[in-house]
């Protein structure tokens, strides 16, 4: 089996308002190995960019990684110790200037949704590649500057070397995005984090970059992150996925496992309300309600408020994230739900779904 | 007799609407230079015709920048058009004049997409969905209070919320707020401008089925912008494909999807991840980027990236000779095709070209008669680096020579899924249209 790359235990990022703590991202565990595309989906407000800003340490004020920790090849990004009265960085952990060094860009890459904010509007495309790639790696000029274009039009960039001087305003939305692509992967990092990349794009381009993610990853082996909300795109490119809901994981596993041996409710629920293009659906079934602030979260499961399946049990007991499968290859399914559990989840009676309307 | 008295009855199923010849061109530049050299048009629908029956939803569909947001406000007056004519319940409303068309507006009513930026946070609840009511002095006060809140309720939401703000809703209930609003003067007509695209997949549901109810109890007329094919087979009756100002394909929703005939919407169809990981597959990639609309491509707008380009007559080529040309082709515009230049400046022998050429784009030898001369002269200007000339040698002898170039399509064909007609504006079909 591929080796682990990354691995993220009992993640915790909170964010300090004035009207209470956040809990973001509130005890968060996946793994990432070489050469796999790993889904993380869910709404909006569930955590997930929280999550991939954690894990590369770009969380800010008033924003705070309270626990857990993050192993990616052997170096810790973030590790705790407990003092007896609080939880201190071990020394180990890497150090800010390490982080942007060694991490971040050569190691990691991020592309987010919207490659307006990303590209530079007054420096050139190809030079934004070009100076990229000279910070990452150990070329410079006349051959960073083939490289740049070379991998401008490994992208699919149409006359990449006429293209090289113009400016982010003249490319499309689409060319903008395959920009970021071409920029991080320049760096050669053995991870990249895409957040949404393809969300603002219109279908047809967001076809072509979901085929050039595929043809690029078998090329280079690479390993991704995906963060997406669109089940669509989970089904067309992912390994693995791992689906959030408010600040948690709440089912994790191969992606056919998750589609059709679906474990937790929400899960399904969120399959069961989106219209398909393939095929006509009579009625869809929403999902009830909408998600609750991560500022209180609902007791016991943070579902049960809109769960179809909920039962008394759920109002009070938390359940545990655990393996409740494994496919042929050892791959494990994972999902947090009592269903899965002994604590009468079966014989209790089922709950009245209130929700505000 | 003014506008509003010569309103007709439409009965369900009957015409409600009717668009013809609809045309909006913007001036791209309308700055004191444009006034002395002249600017061009930006052509953002052009000479677009169909019908919506009473009571039944019609969804435009196409990527951003095809003109289905211009059609939809154009349709509404809400934009004057250059040209064609729009008739609602029997009134021409390009005749008359914005003053003379506003009691109209208490029939046709808009929902937009943003449900943050499209409901005033000074103003309660209660309030928003009274002031259409209130322009059109309809009802008394206490009349226009009891029904915001029974509007209310029909849109799922609670009587007590009309004393409320709309910052203390969620996305989709605030889009429901909208929807009351636009019910308030009771309309034949709403427009819906992508009115789930800025909702939550699951909350997307709720608001789509509220819609669908809605129109089941109160007889509504829908007319939905959308890019999403998957929202839209789910609404609609009839769908129309727009690519470039101009529709593509119109057809009954499951026929359009099922059957669908025009090679863009069958692009678009095949580009859409479909949420099943067991039905992957290789899909076809549409290449390159929509074109301007500033002086878009003669004839098919979408010509110029159809995998289906109908090869021209004059050059006489089997269909194999045709697909290696058009790769070639491609390969040419898109600069993909680039030789090892020897220097800076210099050229390469044509010889060289040519071999590489065959080698990768006519491995059984090049065309003969003109196609084949065509290729030798764009293989000269690329031995000479005369990339620009190269270009436009393939461009005007290979494509601008087709029938997709030289005269728009528009046709019916009849549908194979269920009893009604299909409208594809594609050459393919110039055999078989009805």
């Amino acid at each position: 089996m591929a080796e682990t790359i990354l691995e993220v235990t009992d993640l915790k990022t909170q964010f300090y308002t004035e009207r209470g703590v956040v809990r973001a991202v509130d005890g968060v565990s996946f793994d990432v190995k070489q050469g796999e595309i790993v889904g993380l989906v869910g709404e909006s407000g569930a955590g997930k960019s929280v999550t991939t800003s954690s894990v590369l340490r770009l969380i800010e004020e008033p924003g705070e990684v309270v626990g857990g920790e993050v192993d990616y090849m052997g170096r810790t990004i973030v590790g705790f110790e407990d003092t007896g009265e609080e939880l201190v960085p071990r020394d180990e952990m890497l150090s800010e200037t390490q982080m942007r060094d060694r991490i971040r860009g050569n190691e990691i890459a991020i592309i987010f949704q919207d490659p307006m904010e990303s590209l530079n509007p007054v420096y050139t495309v190809g030079g934004q590649v070009k100076e990229f790639i000279e910070l990452n790696r150990d070329i410079s000029g006349k051959e960073a500057k083939a490289e740049a274009i070379e991998m401008l039009r490994r992208v699919g960039i149409p006359e990449a070397a006429e293209r090289y001087g113009d400016y982010p305003h003249e490319f499309s939305g689409g060319m903008r995005q395959r920009v970021l692509i071409a920029m991080a992967l320049g760096c050669r990092p053995n991870l990249i984090i895409a957040d949404e990349p393809t969300t603002a794009l219109d279908v047809t381009v967001e076809g072509q970059i979901l085929e050039l993610v595929n043809d690029l990853q078998e090329e280079f082996g690479t390993s991704f992150i995906w963060v997406t909300h669109d089940m669509g795109v989970v089904a067309e490119i992912c390994d693995r996925v791992n689906v959030m809901y408010l600040g948690q994981i709440v089912e994790q596993g191969p992606v056919d496992e998750i589609f059709h041996d679906t474990q937790h409710p929400y899960t399904k629920a969120l399959l069961n309300s989106i219209p398909r293009p393939d095929r006509t659906v009579g009625d869809l079934e929403p999902i009830e309600g909408t998600m609750p602030s991560a500022r209180s979260p609902p007791s016991g499961c943070r579902f049960h408020p809109r769960c179809p399946d909920a039962r008394e049990p759920c109002k009070e007991a938390e359940p545990v994230f655990q393996q409740v499968s494994e496919t042929s290859d050892g791959t494990a399914h994972r999902a947090s739900c009592l269903k899965h559990e002994d604590v009468g989840y079966w014989e209790a009676d089922a709950l009245e779904v209130e929700v505000e309307k | 007799m003014s506008a509003v008295d010569q309103l007709a009855d439409v009965g369900m199923g009957e015409t409600l609407l009717e668009i013809e010849g609809l045309t909006k061109h913007f001036q791209s530049d309308t700055g004191l230079l444009a006034g002395i050299f002249g600017s061009e048009d930006v052509e953002a629908v052009d000479d677009v015709s169909f019908e919506i029956a009473k009571g039944e939803t019609v969804a435009l569909v196409g990527e951003s920048g095809c003109g289905k947001s211009t059609l939809a406000r154009t349709v509404l007056q809400l934009i004057q058009p250059t040209d064609g004519r729009v008739a609602f319940k029997g009134v021409e409303l390009t005749d008359w004049s914005q003053r003379q068309l506003r009691p109209l507006r208490r029939d046709m009513q808009m929902i937009f997409q943003d449900p943050q930026s499209s409901l005033n946070p000074r103003m309660k609840v209660g309030q928003i969905i009274e002031e259409p009511m209130q322009a059109h002095d309809m009802y008394t006060k206490t009349e226009r209070r009891e029904r915001a809140k029974e509007l209310l309720e029909r849109v799922e939401l609670e009587r007590e919320y009309y004393n409320r703000y709309p910052h203390e809703f969620s996305g989709g209930q605030r889009q429901r707020i909208n929807l009351a609003r636009a019910m308030a003067t009771d309309p034949d007509l709403i427009v819906c401008d992508e009115p789930v695209s800025a909702l939550d997949v699951s909350v997307q549901a709720q608001v789509l089925n509220t819609m669908r109810d809605l129109q089941e109890e109160y007889g509504f007329t829908y007319l939905v912008i959308s890019h999403d094919l998957s929202v839209v087979r789910y609404i609609a009756d009839r769908v129309a494909v727009m690519y470039l100002g101009h529709i593509a394909e119109l057809a009954e929703t499951e026929e359009l999807y099922e059957n669908p005939q025009h090679p863009y919407t069958q692009a678009l169809l095949d580009a859409i991840p479909i949420p099943d990981p067991r039905s992957r597959d290789a899909r076809g990639t549409l290449e390159g980027d929509v074109p301007s609309p500033i002086n878009p491509p003669s004839g098919c707008r979408f010509r110029t990236r159809c995998p289906s380009l109908i090869r021209p007559e004059e050059l006489d080529l089997s269909a194999d000779e045709w697909d290696q040309v058009r790769r070639f082709t491609r390969a040419v515009q898109r600069r993909t095709f680039v030789p090892e230049y020897p220097d800076e400046d210099e050229g390469l022998p044509v010889g060289t070209i040519t071999d590489a050429v065959d080698a990768d784009y006519f491995p059984e030898g090049r065309p003969d008669g003109e196609a084949g001369e065509i290729i030798d002269e764009v293989c000269r200007s690329i031995a000479d680096r005369e990339w620009d000339d190269a270009q436009e040698l393939v461009t005007e002898r290979f494509e601008e020579t087709s029938i997709c170039a030289a005269e728009r399509p528009r046709y019916t064909i009849p549908a194979m899924v269920g009893d009604g007609v299909h409208d594809v504006s594609c050459h393919l079909h110039r055999d078989d249209a009805i």
